[in-house]
């Protein structure tokens, strides 16, 4: 897979920019999905998946091929995330964004079925009460299956504060799903 | 339940040694509550995992990449003509600040200075002193009337009386001065006016 992208990052510096739209394909659905998860709706997410994809376009050349292309995408990825939850949070406090206007939400939303509707709002209740690192972490383990060294690598954190951070993140989880019980 | 769980979250938050792993997995063996307790956290994450078999609509991945070139194609724009997006509102508004600046400093501050400079750099203490004190001094009368020779000129009638509590009403009211006929007093009159008003003082100081 490795050799793959890098080779596909080979081609893009040459100039051919199919190559990029392969790597778009590639990678755009783990893009949208982090950012989804991070980020609890679809407007959001989409906002953080082109800004991701065109510093992808914009940065590749400056790619050192000493991480993976997964690793290098993911660190971005991460970054902008929390970045685009800061911004809420900050135009949230000046009550620019007073909240998430759900009806355009729906009507934009990419998830169609009522079964899969259901289910995303339900991990979304949960995930939006804890802490946005907290958070971060737990998605990397519970849904994209990340070693705490990947982690690591993307986040640039100690295995050990990661795992600690996990910990708090369960313990968070498990007490938002008891109270709804 | 509460007792289990801090172990069971450590465990699979990978924060136990690997001396209590072995423990807590022989123990898992062993005893149907932690069993329980472990089974019944699993199933309550396992509930909020979602794996790929999320129904989505395809045409947002379809169209996500063409979306990214237009984004990509117009910030190469904004970088080609940004500078004069910048620079324009940027002159203008030091212009603007530039002209605030001076036009405040030449009305309030350009009087006082020149006056202030002209006390300090060109008079001495001794030429304030001949050329505005003494002359106060000796003779305010006259400084005065210099300074109101037009106004002086208006004839008062010369049966006007004046009685002499008006005279210590005046000197214990300044003010009064402002809006009295004194300064519209003959040369005559206000010589008597000054007598009497001299003696006044001198009997109030005594």
């Amino acid at each position: 897979m490795q050799d793959n992208d890098f080779d596909l990052i080979k081609r893009f510096l040459s100039g051919e920019e199919v190559a990029f739209n392969l790597i778009v394909k590639k990678y755009q659905k783990k893009i949208y999905w982090h950012a989804r998860q991070m980020m609890g709706n679809h407007l959001d997410a989409d906002e953080v998946t082109q800004e991701v994809l065109i510093v992808i376009f914009n940065k590749l050349k400056n790619f050192n091929f000493n991480s993976s292309l997964y690793t290098w995408i993911y660190k971005i990825v991460t970054t902008r995330s929390l970045n685009q939850i800061r911004k809420k949070q900050i135009k949230r406090f000046f009550s620019i964004d007073d909240n998430d206007g759900d009806e355009l939400q729906d009507k934009h939303d990419i998830v169609e079925e009522l079964d899969s509707k259901e289910k995303l709002e339900k991990v979304k209740k949960v995930l939006q009460k804890i802490p946005p690192k907290q958070r971060q972490i737990f998605i990397m383990r519970n849904f994209e299956d990340l070693s705490y060294e990947e982690i690591s690598e993307i986040t640039g954190k100690s295995v050990g504060g990661l795992k600690a951070n996990y910990f708090h993140a369960l313990k968070k989880v498990l007490e938002l799903t008891n109270e709804k019980k | 339940m509460k007792k289990n769980e801090e172990r069971i979250l450590k465990y699979i938050s990978d924060q136990l040694t690997p001396k209590e792993k072995i423990i807590f997995e022989e123990e898992l063996k062993k005893s149907d509550q932690l069993k329980r307790d472990y089974d019944n956290i699993k199933l309550q994450l396992d509930d909020l995992s979602i794996g790929n078999e999320l129904g989505t609509n395809e045409i947002y991945f379809s169209n996500l990449l063409p979306k990214v070139y237009q984004k990509i194609d117009q910030k190469k724009k904004f970088r080609k003509f940004g500078p004069i997006y910048y620079l324009v509102p940027t002159f203008s508004a030091v212009v603007v600040l530039f002209l605030f600046i001076f036009n405040n400093k030449t009305t309030n501050d350009t009087g006082y200075k020149d006056l202030a400079n002209e006390v300090v750099n060109n008079l001495s203490d001794q030429e304030v002193s001949d050329k505005y004190l003494t002359e106060l001094e000796t003779d305010p009368a006259n400084y005065v009337s210099n300074q109101n020779n037009d106004e002086l000129s208006v004839q008062i009638p010369s049966d006007l009386e004046v009685s002499s509590d008006s005279y210590t009403r005046l000197i214990g009211n300044p003010l009064a001065n402002e809006f009295s006929t004194l300064r519209n007093l003959s040369d005559n009159d206000l010589e008597t006016v000054y007598e009497k008003l001299n003696s006044t003082t001198s009997q109030k100081v005594q």
